[in-house]
């Protein structure tokens, strides 16, 4: 059921450090484990090493103090404890690591997110929740890929025409000073038409 | 405040629909999304708003909200890119987050892909889950035309969105008209109303 690295070389590297075909672990350190392809397992995974799955496992998997991966061919449906979780296949269950968790681009993961630090990179799908830290304080999002998030944004919507179209109405319960005007009586911009008699 | 955005530009201002560089596909495009920064404009970017997005997770929505939010939950809720959806709108889907009440909703072109009766459901559930005051962002595709393109909504900044078509095209809901959905958004204020250009109205609004 459990493959070792010296015997079968991991496709994937996901969630752990990747070790030389034949090398031993270091005294005092638990070498990694992997789930194979072909291997379906019903139940709950616990241990004390590394573990890679590229199979199948509907249960738990409960490795507080170790590396989880899921490899771009595992398929998983239990909740994952770890101390670092990386994602390249598909997960259906709650994502729960010490230090962090890493969504590859192949991810889909449908479940609860909750580490204080989450990599989300580009193509990995994810529905759930994001949980950081309830006042986000010590969370921390790392997104790797060519975009970037911008600062706070400053007022460029209010009171005036935008260049994505007309604005139609003005702040009503305005955030900041700015008078206040019903939707219903606004115009619409280029065609003088009430909008709620479209 | 087009000059405004070129300075920040450093010259190049996107147009209001482009084709988005990085985007997965290249039908995907960008458009500009005043209704977004109203709505961001509002917030506090000290992490501890309570988001729900009712489009699916990925990099750039999670880099963009996580400033304002410590706790953000999304739902991947667009019908008709997959079988759960297909089969019907499920309020259980929106589940609330215990002791942080939502207090900013996110609904990407999710309200005109509904029948009647589910966009009410919708509406329904979400005043249960969020808090006083909280905030909601809604799309509307108001295109006209016998089908229409599933899309999904990325943020791109604060004020502008990307769109990706998913799916085939189906057969378009019974149309949203603007007074349709003030009528569905009584328990809210809607604050900011914009039709765009692109075919699509955004709306702001704030929980009573």
């Amino acid at each position: 059921m459990w493959k070792k690295d010296e015997e079968q070389p991991a496709p994937s590297n996901a969630g752990t450090t990747p070790r030389t075909t034949g090398q031993k672990p270091a005294s005092g350190d638990s070498g990694r484990a992997t789930i194979g392809p072909s291997i379906s397992i019903k139940g709950d995974v616990t241990g004390s090493e590394d573990l890679l799955i590229q199979g199948k496992v509907d249960g738990s998997v409960t490795l507080a103090q170790h590396a989880v991966g899921v490899g771009s061919e595992g398929r998983v449906n239990a909740d994952i404890l770890g101390r670092l979780i990386t994602i390249e296949g598909r997960v259906e269950g709650d994502l729960t690591a010490e230090e962090q968790i890493i969504l590859r681009g192949s991810a889909q993961v449908h479940g609860d997110i909750k580490a204080p630090r989450v990599v989300l990179e580009d193509g990995a799908t994810f529905r759930g929740l994001v949980d950081m830290g309830a006042n986000g304080s010590g969370g921390q999002t790392k997104a790797t890929g060519s975009g970037r998030a911008s600062g706070k944004p400053t007022n460029t919507s209010k009171g005036s025409e935008t260049q994505a179209g007309e604005k139609i109405a003005s702040d009503s319960n305005p955030p900041a000073s700015q008078a206040a005007t019903s939707p219903e009586k606004a115009k619409d911009a280029s065609s003088g038409k009430s909008p709620a008699k479209s | 405040m087009r000059w405004l955005d070129r300075i920040r530009s450093g010259g190049a201002v996107p147009s209001e629909e482009s084709e988005t560089a990085d985007a997965p596909e290249s039908r995907a495009s960008e458009r500009a999304s005043p209704g977004l920064g109203a709505l961001f404009e509002g917030l506090r970017d000290d992490g501890g708003h309570s988001i729900l997005d009712l489009g699916e997770g990925s990099r750039r929505q999670l880099e963009m909200l996580t400033p304002y939010a410590g706790v953000v939950r999304f739902v991947g809720l667009v019908p008709g890119t997959d079988e759960g959806s297909r089969a019907g709108f499920d309020p259980e889907v929106l589940v609330a987050h215990p002791g942080h009440p939502y207090d900013v909703v996110l609904a990407w072109d999710v309200l005109d892909r509904l029948n009647p009766e589910e966009r009410a459901s919708l509406v329904a559930r979400i005043v249960d889950i969020t808090g006083p005051g909280a905030r909601l962002y809604a799309s509307v595709d108001a295109s006209d035309g016998t089908t229409r393109q599933p899309v999904r909504s990325m943020l791109v900044s604060h004020d502008r969105i990307a769109r990706e078509p998913v799916g085939d095209p189906e057969p378009a809901a019974p149309e949203l008209l603007p007074a349709e959905v003030e009528r569905l958004l009584r328990p809210f204020t809607v604050t900011h109303a914009f039709s765009l250009r692109a075919g699509a109205r955004e709306y702001v609004a704030r929980k009573k």
